[in-house]
């Protein structure tokens, strides 16, 4: 009689600790599983507005389809010209002086002084200053 | 071929008044393109990093400044609040470009005072000497 209370009650305490072991790993497991994603609808493809087109020309073109009227009007693209001029490759050198310097009689020594220092940098490998 | 030049003015600069028509009289003898460009709040002059540098005040900047303005104002108040107190403009400000053939170089003179007659009408011939030497160098005549 006491052996099998003993017996019954040694096994309850195994299952039980059996049990929520395997109830542990379960959870874990359920817990890695990525639940999947609600997929978003896609959006008809518009029938009005701007599209970008290319003309038979082989030129960029926005093309204007209006919504209820039969509207379809072509913009050209933006195009930057190329102005040599005005794209400078590298900033230009400057001499900055002041009003006493530009109104004294040695300002043009003082320019060539100037000039030949940038000179003597840019052959030396410096910035490139001249 | 590049020869020009540019006064930076402000409408508020009485001297850059008196300047004008000396600049444009030379430029107008010589053939030489003037253009004056009159500076905005974005602009930036020949002499500033930055056009916040220019904008008056620390509390027009707080109040009105664009922002970029906002955000350099942390660096220069002090210096904005020394130039407002001391009265220092930064126009007229000259600037004689030309290109050599191999790249653009700049002149920039800043300022111009003409209380001794003197020394403007010697400041008037330095520039015209300067822009005839330099339209000899660019047109090659």
């Amino acid at each position: 009689m006491v052996y099998s209370v003993f017996y019954y009650a040694t096994e309850a305490i195994t299952r039980a600790f059996v049990g929520l072991f395997l109830k542990i790993i379960e959870h874990m497991k359920h817990r890695r599983m990525v639940e999947e994603k609600r997929r978003e609808e896609k959006r008809p493809a518009p029938s009005w507005g701007f599209f970008g087109t290319v003309n038979p020309y082989g030129v960029k073109e926005y093309t204007w389809i209006g919504r209820t009227t039969s509207l379809k009007v072509s913009l050209p693209g933006l195009i930057k010209l190329p102005i040599a001029a005005h794209e400078l490759e590298k900033p230009p050198t400057r001499l900055y002086f002041t009003f006493a310097e530009a109104a004294s009689k040695d300002w043009f020594k003082e320019i060539e002084w100037l000039a030949e220092q940038a000179e003597k940098v840019a052959k030396e490998g410096g910035l490139g200053a001249a | 071929m590049l020869l020009e030049v540019i006064l930076e003015d402000d409408v508020n600069c009485p001297r850059c008044e008196r300047l004008l028509p000396v600049l444009r009289r030379i430029c107008d003898e010589l053939n030489i393109p003037f253009i004056v460009k009159l500076l905005g709040n974005r602009a930036v002059a020949a002499y500033e990093g930055d056009s916040a540098s220019r904008t008056f005040s620390p509390e027009w900047i707080e109040k009105w400044g664009l922002k970029e303005h906002k955000r350099s104002l942390k660096k220069i108040a002090p210096m904005l609040t020394y130039i407002k107190s001391i009265g220092a403009q930064t126009f007229p400000n000259i600037v004689i470009r030309w290109h050599d053939g191999i790249r653009t170089k700049e002149i920039v003179i800043r300022g111009y005072d003409d209380s001794d007659e003197g020394r403007a009408r010697q400041f008037a011939a330095n520039i015209y000497t300067l822009l005839k030497t330099l339209k000899q160098v660019v047109y090659r005549r």
